[in-house]
């Protein structure tokens, strides 16, 4: 890791060893390969950029590198809500509804996946975060808490009000 | 319900996710790795720190840089693109380019002309194809690679080096128009024909200077960004970004922006009467052209009747014709209305950028 900060090389190592990981992460959050990659690329330049103020503490450099990749997924999505004109609401909402570009992309069971993934979206940024975290980016609870700055009951604590607003979410679209 | 729901979530959490496009995570090694090498160096001897493989590997990146430069120099200082190169159409203004399939493209800038594509220029238009400068009033026909050019007036100054006004049959069977970029490329002239081939009775002239050649540069096959070590990161994606909207016609404005590593672009759509059209993939979509370069302004086709849905997509691809990276769908309602500017505006986002889109986020880092 420290070796990182100055050698390429030894970036290139932490790079191969988290990129189907992180790469993962990002799919299963976004179940499209486009944003997938894009995520992915950022948050992995973002990680260079910022390895010289990495600390050595709270899990390493796994969750550090998760929490980045939280950060852009979240900023993926609010980028995708504020560059929505009006005019194109309807239609990005149909896309958001629309099975996605290709077979590849489909994570699983289309419509339960997709169901879940839209409920998420509508939750607060902390909530996303903490739910993907906890989820989706295949962590333990202890790396999951360090990966969004908190301590593990903390933790949990979010993930239950995660859970339980997610769970709200899917009810309100189900009765709608 | 909130342990059926967190059941859900490990449940998905666990699905396998398909691995990343290896030509997607090499390209972002070595854009990583350049980036590395191009940073401030934390020791005053950068060099001794690097082991002996990265250095050899840099000065190879280095010295292929080096050849492609040549290679490129090389290029702009021959006049003629070559054989089994597709002309391509440069600063159209007032240009409507017919493809063999009907479709009809309006200042297509950067198009990569296909076989039997027929170019008019209207009053007051302007462009070049190679080192023809087209005029008001010419049409000119691409066959067996070259550009035979029909002027109104035999008196037009047509300058040197160029295709005759007549048809030239001596000109020898040629690769197709897109021979030089792939032989197995899709090129737009295996675009089925569906889409209006009826000339347009009103065409938009966009007030542009004359016809000077596109100043836009290629995509520049730099192998690596080594040779340019900037303080800022190198762009990150490297995704063509899509933007078209519904104009007037209506017709369809599409632009986007470059792509690191690009050496051409496919212009894909698909149209549907009823219904959400099909995703625009390969094999099977509508090839509308082939692009040396992004168009500097937005081009433009028109939607044939009766279309609900048009959805477009942009290939980048390399020089070997394999695609490099493809751009998210863009969908275009098409409303049954269509008369106005703006309608159906699926655009979102600032304006274009002018090369590489750096996807770099301003979200604060942790």
């Amino acid at each position: 890791m420290e070796q990182a900060r100055g050698d390429p090389a030894a970036f290139a190592e932490l790079y191969r060893r988290y990129l189907p990981r992180v790469y993962g992460f990002a799919y299963r959050r976004t179940g499209v390969v486009e944003a997938a990659e894009d995520v992915t690329s950022a948050a992995f330049e973002r990680a260079l950029r910022n390895l010289g103020a990495f600390r050595w503490r709270d899990g390493g450099f796994g969750p550090w590198l998760f929490r980045i990749v939280a950060n852009e997924l979240a900023d993926h999505y609010r980028r995708s809500g504020r560059e929505s004109s009006p005019r194109s609401v309807a239609a990005a909402d149909r896309l958001h509804g629309e099975p996605p570009a290709d077979p590849a992309d489909i994570v699983g069971d289309r419509a339960d996946v997709r169901e879940v993934l839209a409920a998420m979206d509508r939750l607060s940024p902390r909530y996303q975060q903490a739910l993907a975290l906890r989820y989706l980016a295949g962590l333990t609870p202890a790396e999951a808490a360090a990966a969004l700055g908190t301590s593990r009951p903390t933790m949990a604590v979010v993930v239950h009000r995660a859970t339980r607003a997610l769970r709200r979410e899917l009810e309100r679209e189900g009765g709608s | 319900m909130t342990d059926d729901l967190r059941g859900r979530l490990d449940d998905l959490g666990r699905r396998p996710v398909p691995p990343p496009d290896p030509a997607f995570t090499a390209e972002l090694e070595t854009r990583l790795l350049a980036v590395a090498a191009s940073r401030p160096p934390a020791p005053p001897e950068p060099p001794r720190r690097i082991p002996v493989a990265p250095r050899i590997a840099v000065g190879a990146l280095g010295l292929a840089a080096l050849a492609v430069v040549i290679a490129l120099a090389a290029g702009m200082l021959r006049p003629d693109p070559g054989p089994g190169a597709a002309p391509e159409l440069a600063g159209p203004v007032n240009i409507e380019v017919s493809l063999a399939d009907g479709t009809i493209l309006e200042d297509p800038d950067g198009l990569l002309l296909p076989e039997g594509a027929v170019v008019t220029v209207g009053p007051g238009g302007s462009g070049r194809i190679g080192d023809t400068v087209l005029e008001p009033g010419d049409v000119v026909t691409i066959h067996g690679g070259r550009a035979e050019v029909a002027r109104p007036s035999p008196v037009g100054v047509v300058p040197p080096a160029t295709a005759s006004p007549t048809p030239k049959g001596s000109s020898a069977p040629r690769p197709t128009a897109t021979a030089a970029t792939g032989g197995s490329r899709p090129t737009a002239t295996s675009a089925a024909p569906s889409l209006a081939p009826t000339p347009s009775p009103g065409r938009t002239a966009s007030p542009s200077p004359g016809a000077t050649a596109r100043s836009s540069p290629r995509p520049t096959p730099t192998p690596t960004p080594i040779l340019a070590p900037t303080a800022s990161p190198t762009p990150a994606t490297v995704r063509p970004r899509l933007r078209a909207r519904l104009v007037s016609g209506p017709r369809i404005a599409v632009r986007w922006t470059a792509t690191w590593g690009a050496s051409s672009y496919l212009l894909l759509a698909t149209l549907s009467r009823s219904g959400p059209a099909a995703d625009p993939v390969l094999p099977g979509a509508r090839v509308l052209g082939e692009f040396a370069a992004p168009p500097e302004k937005a081009l433009r086709f028109r939607v044939p009747d009766r279309v609900v849905e048009v959805k477009l997509r942009v290939l980048a691809l390399r020089a070997d014709g394999t695609v490099l990276r493809r751009s998210r769908i863009v969908t275009i309602p098409v409303p049954s209305d269509t008369t106005g500017d703006g309608a159906g505006d699926t655009t979102p986002g600032p304006t274009t950028q002018p090369t590489a889109i750096p996807t770099s986020s301003p979200s604060p880092a942790p």
